[in-house]
């Protein structure tokens, strides 16, 4: 294995991990803030891909025009989501937020064959990013660079809207301390919804942006849930760096256990998140203990 | 109550002749998964213990059956016993290392290890078959002909029944709700929380290698999607539909998914839109699940009796 | 030799040291209370002595035998009943069932999945036993969730006393009763034992209470011992009426 091309399949690793990030962030930010551990995360990112492809009409020319588009599509429907249905089941036992949020993947999952058909859905690459740069000599799809581009801009608006601005910093408290919050006159419900909201968003954008790495069809939603829950398990619940950690992890095992080991490089992904669990169950960048005394 | 069993159990010992083919095959699908249910709930109820990785005893089951008949030409009846052997080893594996951690995170490591199980089994193609499955799977006697399934399934969910309102009422039963409702207290009092959580994972684990066993006769063939998420959250549902904190609940849950999926699907194509409603109406209108609505009724009624 | 005796004990979490140097000395049939404001590090000594935290330096030393690195669950056999803060009974079962299960983990017939629990008719004769002397016979078919505060408590001194204990240890066991309800307690706690000839360590921040019930008491304050001594010792300690009796309510 040559040097380009171990550096090409690491960039192709990346690529994948700024996928993953996309996806997973939203689902350690709700279950952080929220407590709800979402099964119906993967199916809000597929919905965000279904949505720019419609816009589109599936074709890339339009591609960022209507990215915006189908990203304040997913943060509506994220805060239509929480305001009908999770806020009831915020304080009940958590099967019933799984089956809540199961349900909701379902539904989601027949109206998605209902509205936009069954098929795989797919989209060429987006404008300016047709052609492909030569990294080390070798071509290689300059979109996959932009994506990672993306996501690391994502990660650090993300950073700075947690750290640096009034409502960040409610959403971080709230996930220490709900209840003091409260106390302190903050509308936490509305706070919930745009959590909520935010987390749905940013699941819809990065399904949308990945649109052109991988054809989407409604079971990518059930097999992309499992992925998240991975990269958050691994990184660390309820934290960004965590979460992008674990993307990079996940990423990079699945990039070069496909060379390596191509059949069980899925089961590696698995076996990472269940050592981390034995060893370290809050995450490598998480903190609360979870291990009963 | 006893009444309702007697009767449930009269009508459920005759049913066969009185369905057509395809009725048999779906009351047969029923009993499998109130089983499978059944086992889950032993576990859940008496635990707490929320597992997403029934899946991989249940597929394990399945699998030990479908190997030891198609490789070693094994009468389908023979490997049970090897069948249940593997489904507990399996299930002492998960329920060892999972059982330590709480809550949230014993279903996450439940899952992973589930999900990993359904990995190898699903690329394996040199001896699991890979996503190919084990097909051809033609079992012999009893179990090949529907109205003997029929019974072998109807006496298995009795017995597994019977095993776990057995362990219910006995001081290790009793162990487990203690340690459910309050571990320090439980400690307290000289218990040691985790070998008892093993135990019953194991119990689960075991008893739901009897419903995958089953799945495999019924079904004459083995596919990874028997360990993937989806059947751990399958019989969730049913567990949690039927109502979990009453003692045939699940069995309830079970019956009701298996008739509402065929009915639906006979109708249309559409039947996760039609579950996930279902779902959701349980969850906001009747979180206790089908059973709870009896009791309603009931309550309603009693008033007017006694006027 | 005291029935109880803990040796220097020191213990950390991550950097905060929650007890220093402490020691202590229970002697058989005494009534001992450990004294001291929230955070004093008084449940954490409990929890120490119970085996539900590991110490870190220091030893525990029961009739003799050393308890330093005994688990919990173990304690029983050795002769100390347990009961935990906010620790209330099994709310699932009946008092009876609650009771009886303790008699029965005492003799380490917890892994019986055959019979049912109330046909082990010796343990739940004993139950029936205890049961009577904390005064709820009444209650005993009676499921725990139902029962209010002052009952609960002594559903859950009967577990205690299931162990067969020669040493009770109680963490707070007047938390969450009313005044009236604490002064109730406290003698019957105070008369039970006596009668049994049980020797009682517990942990209390309600100072009336304690100087009512114990015959010796020691004070932490922030993990350190503060004073040790009688009640009237206790009383007029300079140290001690700073600390704490000035501003009791």
């Amino acid at each position: 294995m040559t040097l380009p091309f171990f550096f090409l399949e690491f960039m192709t690793g990346l690529a994948s991990a700024a996928s993953l990030f996309l996806l997973a962030v939203g689902l350690s930010l709700i279950f952080g803030a929220l407590g709800i551990v979402n099964f119906a995360h993967g199916s809000f990112f597929v919905l965000g891909a279904y949505f720019l492809f419609a816009l589109t009409r599936g074709d890339a020319a339009g591609f960022w025009h209507y990215l915006l588009v189908a990203l304040a599509a997913s943060l509506v429907l994220g805060a239509v989501v929480e305001r009908v249905f999770m806020r009831r089941v915020l304080n009940r036992a958590e099967h019933y937020q799984i089956l809540l949020t199961y349900a909701l993947l379902l539904i989601i999952e027949d109206v998605s064959k209902i509205f936009f058909g069954p098929e795989y859905k797919s989209i060429g690459m987006p404008k300016g990013f047709e052609m492909p740069v030569l990294v080390l000599g070798i071509p290689f799809p300059s979109y996959y660079l932009g994506l990672v581009g993306l996501a690391a801009v994502a990660a650090l608006m993300l950073w700075l809207f947690l750290h640096r601005t009034h409502y960040g910093t409610l959403v971080r408290a709230v996930t220490q301390d709900r209840e003091m919050l409260e106390a302190l006159g903050v509308n936490v419900p509305l706070l919930f919804t745009l959590i909520f909201a935010l987390g749905i968003g940013l699941a819809g954008f990065g399904g949308a942006v990945s649109l052109p790495l991988q054809s989407i069809s409604t079971g990518v939603a059930v097999d992309s849930v499992i992925s998240a829950f991975i990269v958050v398990v691994v990184g660390g619940l309820g934290s960004i760096w965590g979460t992008l950690l674990g993307a990079i992890l996940i990423g990079e095992i699945q990039a070069f256990g496909a060379l390596v080991l191509p059949e069980f490089s899925i089961a590696f992904t698995y076996a990472l998140m269940a050592v981390v669990l034995l060893f370290r169950p809050w995450g490598l960048l998480g903190r609360r203990p979870a291990v009963r005394t | 109550m006893k009444v309702k069993l007697a009767v449930a159990a009269v009508v459920l010992a005759v049913l066969p002749w009185f369905l057509q083919d395809y009725g048999l095959q779906v009351a047969i699908q029923a009993l499998v998964l109130a089983g499978f249910a059944m086992a889950f709930n032993l576990l859940f109820r008496n635990t707490g213990l929320l597992s997403f990785g029934h899946a991989a005893c249940f597929g394990t089951g399945g699998y030990a059956t479908a190997l030891l008949v198609s490789k070693l030409g094994w009468n389908f009846a023979a490997t049970l016993p090897l069948a249940l052997v593997a489904a507990a080893l399996v299930s002492l594996l998960i329920g060892f290392f999972s059982v330590r951690l709480t809550k949230i995170y014993f279903t996450m490591l439940t899952l992973a290890f589930a999900q990993m199980l359904w990995a190898v089994v699903h690329k394996w193609y040199g001896f699991t078959g890979g996503d190919n499955g084990i097909t051809s799977l033609l079992p012999s006697g009893l179990l090949g002909n529907p109205k003997g399934l029929y019974y072998a399934s109807l006496i298995s969910l009795a017995v597994v029944s019977a095993i776990i309102h057995v362990v219910r009422r006995s001081p290790a039963g009793y162990t487990l709700r203690a340690v459910r409702d309050n571990p320090a207290r439980a400690e307290a009092i000289g218990i040691s929380a985790f070998e008892y959580m093993v135990a019953a994972f194991v119990l689960s684990g075991t008893l739901s290698g009897l419903a995958g066993f089953l799945q495999v006769a019924w079904q004459h063939s083995a596919f990874p999607d028997l360990f993937y998420w989806t059947t751990s959250a399958e019989v969730i549902i049913a567990v949690i539909l039927g109502g979990g904190s009453e003692f045939f609940g699940p069995v309830v849950g079970a019956v009701v998914l298996v008739v509402l999926e065929a009915v639906v699907r006979s109708h249309t194509q559409y039947w996760p839109l039609a579950l996930g409603f279902v779902l959701l109406a349980m969850v906001l209108f009747f979180p206790s699940g089908v059973i709870s609505l009896f009791h309603r009724r009931q309550r309603e009624e009693a008033p007017r009796a006694a006027a | 030799m005291p029935l109880l005796e803990v040796q220097r004990i020191s213990k950390s979490f991550e950097g905060f040291r929650a007890l220093t140097d402490v020691s202590l000395a229970v002697e058989e049939g005494a009534l001992y209370a450990l004294m001291g404001p929230n955070g004093a590090g008084k449940t954490t000594l409990f929890n120490v002595i119970t085996g539900r935290y590991t110490l870190d330096s220091g030893r525990v030393v029961f009739a003799g035998q050393d308890i330093s690195r005994t688990r919990t669950h173990r304690i029983i056999h050795y002769g100390i009943g347990v009961s935990f803060q906010r620790a209330i009974p099994f709310p699932s079962m009946t008092v009876l069932e609650n009771v009886t299960l303790a008699v029965l983990a005492l003799n380490r017939k917890t892994r019986d999945f055959a019979r049912p629990l109330l046909s082990y008719r010796q343990a739940a004769k004993r139950a029936e036993e205890i049961i009577a002397w904390v005064g709820l016979d009444h209650l005993k078919r009676q499921v725990t969730a139902a029962l209010p505060q002052g009952d609960l408590k002594r559903v859950d001194i009967a577990l205690a006393l299931a162990s067969n204990p020669r040493l009770l240890l109680l963490d707070e066991p007047l938390a969450g009763l009313s005044r009236p309800e604490r002064v109730q307690m406290v003698s019957f706690i105070r008369e039970l034992l006596r009668s049994l000839g049980i020797t009682l360590l517990f942990t209390e921040h309600d100072t009336e209470a304690v100087l009512q019930l114990a015959e010796r008491i020691m004070v932490l304050h922030r993990g350190a011992v503060l004073a040790e001594g009688t009640p009237t010792e206790i009383r007029s300690h300079p140290g001690v009426q700073e600390a704490f009796l000035g501003s009791e309510a």
